[in-house]
């Protein structure tokens, strides 16, 4: 059912979970918002591209978590759980952040996450003043 | 006459779900407490208190599921350690958040409470009425948790 000719990769049981969860929303939403319901679950299941699937991900729950608060968190606990990511400056310093507790503060986009941690950086005295590039990964067994 | 009501094969099934049901609702009593501690926000008080009164009567019912596993003639687990290599019960993170997440939690918990439940009912169906009438009335209890909890969330 979650097969394509395009995807030579089966999803993972988390992924299927996700693209449930987004499933359950089609019903209890207005239609405005199904293309991007439909890009989210197709994003989880192709899992091709984890910083699109985040962008995605805060782009829906910018717009239906208000309303829809329980998948929108369940969403989230699958993908902290499920993901890892990766913050890299330009300086060359790079160290694993909790995804958890930066989706927890609510960022609006990826760009968003980038500079509220290039605001951390600068306030801790590093002085860094670039963006950080940000990459994300599944944790094994994921 | 014998003291041995129900066949062995029978009470270990029910046994090892009553087991798992006690294990998640104790794991389940524990992170509904962390809730009550830490929530915070102009939704406090309530939850704080919603909160206590769940933890409450969850310690009421892992007492009377205990002692079920010791009608059926079982030794009953406890200990942390013990109950929480029993459970499946995921617990939260010890960091601030907003208080819908602890509720949303807490929902997620009561949830994988209502399967071990739904499996424990099932394993009593043919042999066990007793231990399937507390499986029922303890679905009963914890969806009635869900329902409040999930108004809670309801944005009006």
């Amino acid at each position: 059912m979650y097969a394509s000719p395009s995807q030579s990769k089966i999803p993972a049981g988390w992924q299927v979970a996700a693209a449930k969860i987004v499933e359950e929303l089609f019903p209890v939403t207005d239609r405005t918002h199904w293309d991007a319901l439909l890009e989210l679950r197709s994003a989880f299941l192709k899992g091709q591209d984890w910083a699109a699937v985040l962008d995605q991900f805060l782009a829906c729950r910018l717009e239906l978590e208000q309303e829809h608060y329980l998948p929108f968190y369940r969403l989230r606990r699958l993908l902290t759980t499920s993901l890892r990511l990766e913050v890299s400056f330009p300086s060359g310093a790079c160290h694993q952040s909790d995804l958890g507790a930066l989706l927890r503060r609510n960022p609006r986009s990826l760009g968003h996450i980038a500079r509220s941690l290039r605001r951390e950086c600068f306030q801790s005295g590093s002085g860094c003043i670039a963006e950080p590039s940000l990459r994300f990964s599944e944790r094994p067994g994921g | 006459m014998s003291t041995q009501t129900l066949p062995e094969k029978k009470t270990s099934a029910v046994v090892k779900n009553l087991r798992t049901v006690l294990a998640d609702s104790y794991a389940l009593m524990g992170q509904t407490h962390l809730a009550h501690w830490n929530v915070e926000g102009p939704a406090f008080f309530s939850l704080h208190q919603a909160f206590e009164a769940q933890y409450t009567e969850l310690f009421a019912a892992v007492d009377e599921l205990a002692e079920r596993i010791r009608a059926l003639d079982h030794l009953s687990p406890g200990g942390l350690s013990t109950l929480a290599k029993l459970s499946s019960i995921t617990e939260m993170a010890v960091d601030r958040a907003p208080a819908k997440d602890f509720v949303a939690h807490l929902i997620e918990c009561n949830e994988t409470v209502i399967a071990s439940l739904v499996a424990l009912r099932e394993a009593a169906s043919d042999s066990d009425p007793e231990t399937q009438d507390v499986a029922i009335k303890r679905i009963q209890t914890h969806e009635k948790a869900v329902w409040m909890m999930r108004a809670f969330l309801k944005n009006l």
